[in-house]
């Protein structure tokens, strides 16, 4: 599997580290340039007399920098791999690595093995403490929602029509006693409502179902006890509760070959969300793996998934009715993807999404891989023009107004019918990745 | 569904303005089976979070009887580009290396290859910007290409080369001179005659400007037409006819000059040598007004008046026409104007005819001439640059570049005083070819650098130099700068990257 160089290039920590490692591409910077079928390295000419060593370990990919930089991958990593993308070869085949890198290596796979032999163990938790810290949380999460309840109803009273000429502080107070209540999720779902209520035409009726699925929540909370354990979960995921990691993958793994459908990254504010969607070989199980950093620094993200790769890896799914979001460990990639399978006609696909929604209401982003569907575009008024997908007229998914792809999709398939991946949002589909020609194309 | 379009339309009111009033609804019968709510609100909030849930449930594909279905793309003509190259082009596109990816299309047209489809939108998005990408990404669109731009009307700016009839009917004054001179490339005659279909309904800058198009493939077919234009009501077409008239070879009106000019200039046969006569007019031709010859002299020319009107006659004809006429050789010709009462002002004359009329074998023979005053000392290697970089334009890339090389072999290490004085020569080249590139990277370059590498501008001369080196010569490059520099200065590694860049491209292309 080839990388590009944009997946290279988000592995910068930061901007001036990609600067940086860009200009370090000319190639007679390089003393040496080495590789074998894992691993590559170099030496890098810096301001001193004795170059860095460099080297990558491909599988990760893992970087080793004799550099002295805080930075991680440090520009000289990023600018060999860079190289390696654009001109592998001018890398010299070479049957043994030297000591430097063969030591380097030992070290991470012995640190691996390590690992895998001990798991983590959690620490002893003060269980008297823990149930104290819970119900006081319980407590203020139950105000918090005492209150929102009634500035729903006062909105309700008021009108949506009266809410749009509301200033920013009047969704903001809310949002802030809601995370003062820790009920982040709660905050997030009112801010959402305040910018749907200026998202031009359609606004009400977006308003109208963000503030029904709301209000569900609220009533679901109150009877949370009564609800099944599964549901419970995504209950309280909705309303602000973390599930730790470590709870998490103390679950049922699930091992498997995992074909990675998208990776997408979305900033909210200063926050960057990596979305990233797996289907399982053998079976039509999906997963999501989801990971946030700050603009400032993006290390959190996940640099080693490549769209249109089979991956081999040990998954953990959170707790749901609808289980969907994991954590992947153990990843090693393995092959490109060499055929689509599960694709699911229009009607049976939708079908799937109902069956998620009769255990989980708030079900949504809900991953759909289509079989043989063709971009269609119908004129409206003004100019304007509405796409869909689907096989024939009759039976058509409209594109999300999220989607900005259209034009791609339609290049990439020339206008045949093709197997699309995507997720099916509240106001259509978002495509995310075809199959095409023979081969994966991420969108 | 009306019980949702009423919720909605309540919520927007609010319950404050408009009581709840529930429509009948499958949904809603759940209601009924709740302990009664009193409070209008939570009877609302309650419908809504029922009504929002049931429509997501039953989302059901659409139907459009009304949807238009894109035709199917034709089977591709072009090859895929080579999957090096690809990367290299993913690479120009995300850094928006515009001249860089200029010339990455050209490659893949003179090689028949297109873009992969992925990258094709983001082309056309660019393309839509700026003209040089679009004029070079259309012969590489291929079929696929085509067809997408077919289906996005925002993109079809970027069909450089699909300026059609419509345009001249109804496009801006830009877009009819593109397709006319499109149209004259391709058939002469029916250009013209396009032109004379619409010619009365032309504004005058538009007629002056369209007149031009006739200057490629001019010929005795166009002399009619440019005979009736020496009757035109503006001065700058009338002008521009008569240019044009003195440069259709073998028509009427150059005969007419020629014949009129050597009555003034001859070339006498002397006991050793030949030498040039020149007779000044005696008066002014009431004919020459139609020539855009003026009784006074104009500006610029510091001669006599008589002087002036020969001067001006001589400037409207091809001198190579004269030269042959004289039976005399164009470089030897030129020594006989210097060596003449009237050389300044004869051979700013001769020169202004030569670039009217891109008289190619004239400007050549010039620059010559030059050259071999530089190899004897007698004029100064800035004079060569100053004439070089003015004809430069209007010379075919090939005898430019054999010129340059000429001057650099004959200079070497001395062709340039400064960095300064390269960049002025070299920008007037799109491409130089490996002979020049060598030249300048191991001769002129080294013999620079050690004068200095603080030089004024020399990272900006570097960075243009990039553009236009010969691929072939990086590896050259490479070796010139890997020398020990007290301190290496960065503009070398930019100037490195890029034509690293182009080398790397012609090699993915070639190999």
């Amino acid at each position: 599997m080839q990388w590009q160089r944009d997946q290279i290039i988000a592995l910068a920590p930061d901007g001036a580290a990609a600067k940086a490692a860009q200009e370090l591409t000319a190639r007679h910077k390089w003393v040496t340039l080495d590789a074998n079928t894992t691993t590559i390295w170099g030496e890098c000419q810096g301001s001193g007399a004795k170059p860095y060593q460099t080297a990558i370990d491909l599988s990760e990919p893992a970087f080793k920098c004799s550099c002295p930089s805080r930075k991680f991958p440090c520009k000289h990593g990023l600018a060999l791999f860079l190289l390696y993308s654009q001109e592998a070869a001018a890398f010299a085949q070479a049957t043994e690595a030297p000591s430097w890198v063969q030591s380097w290596l030992e070290g991470r796979a012995k640190r691996q093995a390590t690992k895998a032999e001990q798991p983590a163990k959690p620490a002893p938790a003060n269980e008297s403490a823990q149930a104290k810290r819970g119900a006081a949380r319980d407590e203020k999460v139950a105000a918090g929602i005492a209150e929102l309840t009634i500035w729903l109803k006062d909105l309700v009273r008021t009108g949506f029509a009266e809410a749009q000429s509301q200033p920013y502080s009047f969704w903001q107070t809310m949002v802030a006693r809601l995370i003062d209540a820790q009920a982040p999720g709660l905050a997030t779902q009112v801010q959402t409502i305040g910018r749907l209520v200026s998202s031009g035409e359609g606004w009400a009726e977006r308003v109208t179902e963000a503030v029904g699925k709301l209000f569900l929540l609220l009533e679901a909370y109150q009877r949370l006890d009564g609800l099944p354990p599964p549901l419970q979960q995504d209950v309280r995921t909705l309303i602000g509760w973390h599930q730790l990691r470590e709870d998490v993958m103390s679950g049922e793994p699930v091992h498997g070959r995992w074909q990675v459908l998208s990776v997408n990254l979305e900033k909210e504010e200063a926050i960057f969300n990596q979305r990233i969607w797996l289907r399982q070989t053998t079976s039509d199980r999906y997963a999501l793996i989801l990971n946030f950093a700050h603009e400032s620094n993006r290390q959190s993200l996940d640099a080693f998934w490549r769209v249109g790769a089979e991956v081999e890896a040990t998954l953990y799914y959170y707790a749901s009715s609808t289980p969907l979001r994991a954590v992947a460990t153990a990843v090693k990639t393995v092959a490109p993807i060499e055929q689509l399978t599960g694709a699911l006609p229009l009607v049976s696909a939708l079908e799937h999404y109902r069956q998620g929604l009769a255990h989980n209401p708030w079900l949504t982003r809900y991953p759909l891989l289509l079989a043989d569907v063709a971009a269609h575009t119908l004129e409206q008024p003004k100019g304007k023009v509405a796409w869909f997908l689907g096989s024939e007229p009759a039976a058509l998914l409209p594109l999300s107004r999220r989607a900005k792809n259209q034009w791609l999709l339609l290049s990439i398939t020339a206008g045949a019918p093709a197997h699309c991946f995507g997720e099916w949002l509240e106001d259509g589909f978002l495509p995310l990745g075809l199959w095409s020609a023979e081969r994966y194309w991420p969108l | 569904m009306k019980a949702w379009d009423h919720l909605v339309q309540q919520a927007i009111l609010g319950t404050s303005r408009q009581p709840v009033q529930l429509t009948a609804h499958a949904a809603l019968a759940l209601l009924s089976a709740q302990p009664a709510v009193v409070d209008q609100e939570m009877q609302f909030l309650q419908a809504t979070a029922l009504l929002t849930h049931y429509r997501t449930a039953g989302s059901q594909p659409t139907t459009q009887p009304m949807l238009a279905t894109a035709p199917r793309c034709p089977p591709e003509t072009h090859r895929p580009a080579p999957a090096t190259a690809i990367v290299t082009l993913r690479q120009l596109v995300a850094d928006n290396e515009q001249k860089l990816l200029i010339e990455w299309l050209r490659y893949a047209a003179q090689h028949g290859m297109t873009p992969p489809p992925d990258l094709l939108p983001a082309l056309l998005e660019v393309a839509t910007k700026q003209r040089p990408v679009a004029e070079a990404l259309a012969p590489c669109l291929g079929e696929r290409g085509r067809w997408l731009m077919g289906l996005n009307p925002a993109w079809s700016i970027a069909a450089a080369e699909f300026v059609d009839e419509n345009d001249w009917r109804s496009g801006a004054s830009e877009a009819r001179l593109r397709f006319l001179q499109n149209y004259r490339q391709q058939d002469p005659n029916g250009a013209r005659a396009l032109l004379e279909s619409t010619w009365t309904q032309e504004a005058a800058k538009d007629r002056t400007a369209f007149l031009g198009v006739l200057r490629s493939g001019l010929g005795l077919a166009d002399e009619p037409f440019l005979a009736q234009c020496l009757a035109d009501r503006s001065l700058a077409v009338r002008t521009e006819a008569a240019r044009l008239l003195a440069g259709v070879v073998g028509g009427q009106r150059q005969q007419a000059l020629l014949a009129q000019i050597t009555t003034y200039i001859t070339v006498a046969r002397g006991w050793l040598r030949r030498s040039l006569q020149v007779k000044l007019p005696a008066r002014y031709e009431t004919t020459w007004a139609d020539l855009g010859i003026r009784e006074e002299s104009p500006l610029g020319v510091r001669t006599g008046q008589k002087a002036g009107w020969l001067v001006q006659l001589l400037s409207l004809l091809p001198p190579s026409v004269l030269v042959a006429h004289l039976g005399v050789d164009a470089v030897e010709f030129l020594e006989f104007v210097r060596a003449s009462d009237f050389a300044e002002a004869l051979t700013m004359a001769l020169l202004e005819g030569a670039e009217l009329h891109q008289d190619h074998a004239f400007l050549l023979a010039e620059l010559n001439h030059l050259q071999r005053l530089l190899t004897l000392e007698q004029v100064k290697a800035s004079e060569w640059q100053d004439r070089f970089v003015r004809y430069a334009p209007l010379l075919p890339t090939p005898m430019r570049d054999q010129l340059l090389h000429r001057y650099l072999t004959a200079l070497p290490g001395r062709a340039f005083a400064d960095w300064t004085t390269l960049a002025v020569v070299i920008r007037t080249f799109e491409q130089l070819s490996l002979a020049v590139t060598t030249n300048l990277l191991t001769v002129q370059w080294p013999a620079l650098l050690q004068r200095t590498t603080q030089d004024y501008g020399i990272g900006r001369v570097l960075i243009d130099a990039a553009y236009l080196l010969a691929p072939a010569g990086y590896p050259t490059a490479v070796k010139l700068f890997t020398r020990p520099f007290a301190e290496r200065p960065d503009y070398i590694d930019h100037f490195l990257r890029i034509y690293g860049l182009r080398h790397q491209m012609e090699k993915e292309f070639t190999q």
